[in-house]
């Protein structure tokens, strides 16, 4: 039986399908059965992250309606064989599907895959409401902002209102700089006002631009820092105790210089 | 002793025995339910001796036990055994409340309302017929409303709102907006171990946090009216 995890944030911009799509495919690249679902209906993005967009046939709305087969709405990825995409439509609204769907399409993928990710519309209107509807699990992306932490918390509270207690943190676009001189909420000042599980530190990185403008998930980027992050999470989703990674890592020539001549 | 949470008679009034071996918390609830069961044997304003046994209780929790006591309509004569760090209460300060807790008995009962965010809905006690107790942290966009006195055990995180006919307790850190004696009592008080809110409110009176500061200084502290004027001060 498999798993829902939804990945969600109440503010756009965050980080929800780049989240979403480096979970999916690092689980899938971990050689588990995956299903990224988007219910980002008209305004689809997670196909184009992944670099599917070409492939598309069918979408949610299809599946949910009966047009398709659940499985000839499930695209196959082009990289691993056992992770698949079911797209949102990008001509209906979030008013196309209903939470009975939703959660119709989930169970029926349970009895197939190991994780099933779906990636949430900002917002908390009727795409929020679907994209929880067949949930078991919640991640919780946010970003060192208070506006952003400040929709977190709401998100949070909904998800509690709607059985989802517990949901886990991704604390996405972290700049040690920035937090060092004081001029960027830290860990432990997010974490001290949502008081949740922290499941991941993502380190703002040039790299995920690059690799989504791809449509390659930076999770199988063995140089980038965002994807060793990413990597870290997906152990801790598979149950790994994995510690936070050092993201005070970056040097300067200059200070690469002092450790050299200090002799350490 | 059977019960957590007892009374007893000596020269020098009333002693509430309380078993620290239960959850502080848990303590918090029995005592209040078992002060409102008592309520016609104690009266009105008793001082009462608490007595913890063999353990001293630490300072937050004697700060909250006489917040919570002087929120009945009782108050703390003493606690034995003593702390060292704790300081009597003032005697100017203790008036103060007592005045405040006279005002409120008088209020006629009015029928509750109430209305919870969903999701609370287990973290949430109903305490005799005063107080309501929150076990949980209260999130942005969760409203609580409440006929009488009301009690957090947690934090209240910025955009999220509490409204009281009667006093407002957090237990925790208060960042969103606090309303007490909404229906213009105006000797309700908010109290918090941490007053960071960025607006508070107590009967018709608005005070609003300083534009771009933050409360550092982790203190409990309490608002009230003093003179018309809303006053926020350390306990």
């Amino acid at each position: 039986m498999g798993e829902v995890i939804v990945v969600t944030s109440g503010k756009g911009g965050v980080g929800k399908t780049t989240t979403a799509a480096n979970i999916g495919t690092g689980l899938a690249a971990q050689g588990k059965k995956v299903v990224l679902m988007d219910t980002d209906i008209g305004l689809r993005n997670l196909d184009v992250v992944m670099g599917l967009e070409n492939r598309i046939v069918y979408d949610i709305v299809d599946i949910a309606n009966g047009h398709c087969k659940l499985k000839q709405g499930m695209i196959k990825d082009k990289r691993y064989p056992d992770l698949y995409l079911i797209p949102a439509a990008q001509t209906k609204d979030k008013n196309a599907v209903t939470e009975d769907q939703v959660r119709a399409i989930c169970n029926e993928l349970k009895q197939e895959v190991d994780y099933i990710i779906v990636d949430c519309p900002a917002g908390i209107e009727q795409g929020f409401k679907n994209a929880i509807a067949g949930a078991d699990k919640a991640i919780v992306v946010t970003n060192p902002e208070v506006s952003a932490v400040r929709d977190a918390d709401r998100i949070i509270g909904l998800l509690e209102a709607n059985g989802l207690g517990n949901p886990q943190l991704v604390l996405n676009r972290v700049r040690p700089n920035m937090v060092r001189q004081g001029d960027m909420m830290s860990v432990d000042d997010i974490l001290e006002i949502l008081a949740i599980k922290l499941l991941g530190v993502i380190p703002d990185d040039d790299n995920i631009v690059i690799s989504t403008n791809r449509g390659e998930p930076t999770v199988l980027d063995q140089q980038s820092r965002a994807g060793q992050a990413y990597r870290n999470i997906v152990k801790r989703i598979l149950g790994e105790d994995v510690p936070l990674m050092n993201l005070d890592v970056e040097e300067g020539f200059f200070a690469k210089l002092k450790k050299l001549f200090k002799g350490n | 002793m059977g019960e957590a949470v007892n009374f007893k008679g000596n020269k020098d009034g009333i002693v509430l025995l309380l078993d620290l071996s239960v959850e502080f918390e848990s303590l918090c609830q029995m005592i209040v339910q078992k002060l409102w069961n008592s309520r016609s044997f104690l009266g009105e304003h008793t001082a009462l001796i608490v007595n913890s046994g063999q353990t001293a209780l630490d300072s937050g929790q004697q700060l909250a036990l006489k917040v919570l006591l002087q929120s009945l309509g009782h108050e703390v004569k003493y606690f034995v055994p003593e702390m060292a760090v704790s300081k009597p209460e003032e005697p100017a300060h203790s008036e103060k409340q007592e005045a405040a807790v006279s005002e409120k008995q008088q209020e006629p009962k009015t029928e509750k309302t109430i209305e919870l965010p969903a999701g609370l809905g287990d973290a949430i006690h109903y305490l005799a017929e005063g107080a309501l107790v929150v076990r949980k942290n209260v999130r942005s966009g969760q409203n609580i409303s409440y006929d009488g006195t009301l009690i957090v055990f947690g934090d209240v995180n910025a955009g999220a709102e509490l409204v009281a006919t009667g006093h407002i307790l957090v237990l925790g850190t208060l960042r969103g907006v606090a309303h007490a004696g909404c229906r213009g009592n105006k000797q309700a008080i908010v109290y918090a171990n941490h007053l960071n809110s960025l607006q508070l409110r107590i009967a018709d009176l608005i005070a609003r946090a300083p534009d771009g500061e933050s409360n550092e200084r982790h203190v409990p502290e309490i608002a009230r009216i003093i003179d018309n004027q809303l006053v926020i001060e350390e306990v």
